[in-house]
């Protein structure tokens, strides 16, 4: 179904061979269950290619159904020419989020292993544990609720020594339950103690994220939002060298002409001469 | 074997390649090198994972297949009054060297056990990467050989066999495997070793290349394939610490032992099958050949060194025959009567059989066979040559004479008919002549001539 573009690219072949397997996977659930639904971007994508179908060539926008969102919503835009398709951009609608080609696989597989665990919701063990088999470029450390105390007071007299970050340490109060503490107070505990007492669980070359549920289970969506959050979100921008993904906008030949209009890629140099890369700067995608 | 009993036999077949489809056949590429294809999904982190998630089902797909059709597959081939090898080797027969092509000449079926749900076993020990590689690679190898599955009405030259599953059949390949085993081992370094866990543990603390070698008091028992014995030790330890998960920490010794242990599991895997099943036992490697000869209880049976003669280097011209024509062409009798050829003068008087008479033997067997496929190709060439020279003339003459004017009566109605009987005659004579060559090249024999003369 997916063609490739000009020249051999590794990256659209190596998601063309993703794609296809997952499909392989949602042709067998289909046949032990008539109502399986496929992860939402591929929905989407299903959507977009059935409205291309027998069109004219050109651009044409799926999106996952709204009503069914167990995992999300994910909007697809693809482009025909001929009897070729390519895929130009995968949206998470809820986080706002263009979606990598890498992250895109990362998603289907993380969606087939959640699927063998049944219900809406996983345990945060199981969550990790899913995350480390799967996705390389994480270590993901799940902090021990019940050292809560002594990790609490370990950061807050590390941040007086060094007299700084004023505003987390009056919010590290001591009639606080652990489950009070606003989410981005936890984790920035968390990391302070797993750095300090358990340093050989961090590991080099990966990007290394504590953990922190005060809820027995964490909602399905909930865990792959949080993921796409971290691999592709705000922070990831400090993970550069880590994360190096590809956009499937990077995919169309910075030259190339769509409409008359010359494509400029996300990862592609500003055309502005900052020396930034584009979705970090004027993020133009067309000249 | 009984034509209902074939069809039976290749249901069960077609419904195993179909959940092997399900699973793989959109990612294969017919006509590519299978290592070339593993190596590249194998080099894609990102796929493999997805692959590994996705074929987590298959392994219990593959048991509930075998629970429906294990115990008929094995009643069928143990009924069979049929010359059946079961296959000891790589995972799959890998065609490399042409060991299909030389087998299938001797035999009526080669029986495999299934190979996916095999290596799924290996799953929890192994890398993420030789666990898809190997996968990958024996999953097409079968969609390459799927063809000589299905015997166009013919016994299949490969008949697919259930993996042995219970405790019981895994303890006594276990026990086979660990006697001798050790009795090699202590063969080998000239040592008094009692079981497998000694062996182990005495060789894992050794990691010096030196020191092993030192060891090694009767390096006639091992096959180096060629190389030094530092070489093999080191290529040793590379596949077998590349493969298993905390590999890394697996000193030269201890890969040594996994090596040694390896084969002879895998060949106590399949002659437990083989007894089982009644059937020969082939290996399409020659330590695993040696391994079973001099370290296993073997007779020099006329059968099986004649399947070994087929592997050695005088038998490589073999490789040259198209295996998919011959799987059109062979049928029980043509089976029978290649084995007659290749088995001619061979027998096992006093155990005085060895490989080499064996070999010699059997290549006499061929250029005989050889001969008189020639001869007879050349008693029909001087006939045709005969026929066109005499049988043309009369048929020319009576044609002439065909055309004499009406006014002659009979004799020209009689010339004419003679003239048409005689045209027909000849034709028809011609032409069965001509068939028969045309059979005599186009059949078995031909076919092995053409690639004994092919450059």
């Amino acid at each position: 179904m997916l063609e490739r573009k000009s020249s051999f690219n590794p990256k659209l072949d190596e998601f063309e061979m993703s794609f296809n397997v997952y499909m392989d996977y949602v042709n067998r659930q289909i046949k032990k269950d008539i109502n399986y639904m496929p992860h939402p971007f591929v929905r989407a994508l299903l959507i977009a290619h059935s409205e291309a179908g027998n069109g004219p060539n050109g651009r044409y926008l799926g999106v996952s159904s709204l009503d069914d969102s167990s995992l999300g919503c994910y909007s697809v835009v693809l482009e025909k020419r001929g009897d070729k398709f390519s895929i130009l951009a995968i949206q998470n609608i809820d986080l706002n989020l263009e979606v990598p080609v890498e992250v895109g696989i990362y998603l289907l597989i993380l969606s087939m292993r959640i699927e063998k665990i049944g219900g809406n919701e996983i345990l945060p063990e199981d969550a990790v544990d899913i995350v480390n088999d799967n996705i390389p470029v994480l270590n993901m450390i799940l902090f021990n609720n019940d050292e809560w105390i002594p990790a609490r007071d370990y950061c807050r007299d590390v941040m007086r020594r060094d007299k700084r970050n004023n505003e987390v340490i009056e919010k590290i109060n001591s009639d606080m339950t652990w489950r009070d503490y606003p989410s981005t107070v936890r984790s920035i505990i968390a990391q302070y103690w797993i750095l300090e007492k358990y340093p050989e669980m961090l590991v080099q070359d990966k990007c290394n994220i504590t953990y922190t549920m005060t809820e027995h289970t964490i909602p399905k969506k909930t865990f792959l939002d949080n993921i796409l959050f971290m691999l592709c979100g705000e922070p990831s921008k400090y993970f550069d060298d880590r994360f190096k993904w590809t956009y499937f906008s990077d995919l169309v030949s910075s030259d190339e002409k769509i409409n008359g209009k010359i494509k400029v890629g996300r990862n592609h140099p500003c055309k502005c001469g900052s020396g930034k890369k584009n979705k970090y700067c004027c993020n133009i995608n067309y000249l | 074997m009984d034509s209902m009993v074939i069809r039976e036999i290749e249901k069960i077949t077609e419904e195993y390649f179909t959940l092997l489809e399900d699973y793989f056949g959109t990612i294969y590429i017919p006509g590519l090198d299978v290592s070339l294809q593993a190596f590249r999904i194998e080099k894609y982190q990102l796929a493999s994972k997805m692959l590994i998630a996705s074929i987590e089902d298959l392994q219990k797909d593959l048991f509930n297949f075998w629970e429906k059709h294990a115990d008929r597959m094995i009643s069928f081939i143990n009924n069979s009054n049929i010359f059946k090898t079961t296959y000891c080797g790589n995972i799959s027969p890998l065609n490399h060297n042409g060991f299909i092509n030389r087998t299938a000449l001797y035999v009526d079926t080669i029986l495999i056990k299934e190979p996916i749900g095999y290596l799924m076993f290996t799953k929890p020990i192994s890398t993420d990467e030789a666990y898809i590689y190997n996968i990958i690679q024996h999953a097409f190898n079968l969609f390459e050989l799927k063809k000589l599955f299905f015997g166009e009405g013919a016994i299949p030259l490969f008949i697919i066999i259930p993996p042995i599953f219970d405790e019981k059949g895994q303890n006594e390949i276990y026990g086979i495997a660990e006697e001798y085993g050790t009795q090699y081992v202590n063969n080998v370094l000239e040592s008094d070793f009692n079981e497998r866990e000694e062996i182990f543990e005495y060789l894992s603390s050794i990691n010096d290349l030196e020191t092993i070698k030192q060891l090694i008091k009767n390096p006639q028992l091992i096959d180096f394939r060629g190389m030094s014995v530092e070489d093999y030790l080191m290529e040793v330890h590379e596949n077998i610490s590349g493969t298993f998960q905390n590999g890394n920490d697996f000193s030269i010794g201890k890969t040594l032992a996994f090596k040694i242990f390896g084969q002879f599991s895998n060949i106590s895997y399949e002659l437990t099958h083989a007894i089982g099943l009644n059937s020969q036992i082939i290996f399409d490697r020659s330590d695993y050949w040696d391994l079973y000869k001099n370290h296993f209880i073997f007779k020099s049976d006329p059968d099986t060194l004649i399947l070994e003669s087929l592997q050695q280097s005088e038998f490589k011209w073999l490789i040259n025959y198209d295996m998919e024509k011959f799987n059109i062409l062979r049928n029980e009798e043509e089976l029978v009567q290649l084995r007659n050829i290749l088995r001619k003068n061979i027998y096992n008087a006093n155990n005085a059989l060895t490989s080499e008479k064996v070999k010699y033997q059997v290549l006499s067997n061929i250029e005989e066979a050889f001969l008189d496929h020639t001869f007879m190709i050349d008693e029909i060439n001087s006939k045709l040559r005969k026929k066109l020279s005499v049988d043309g003339l009369v048929v020319t003459g009576a044609a002439v004479s065909g055309l004499i004017p009406a006014s002659l009566a009979l004799l020209p109605l009689i010339s004419t008919v003679t003239a048409s009987y005689g045209i027909f005659d000849f034709v028809h004579q011609f032409s069965r002549l001509n068939k028969e060559k045309k059979e005599l090249k186009n059949g078995v024999m031909g076919m092995l001539f053409d690639a004994r003369t092919k450059k």
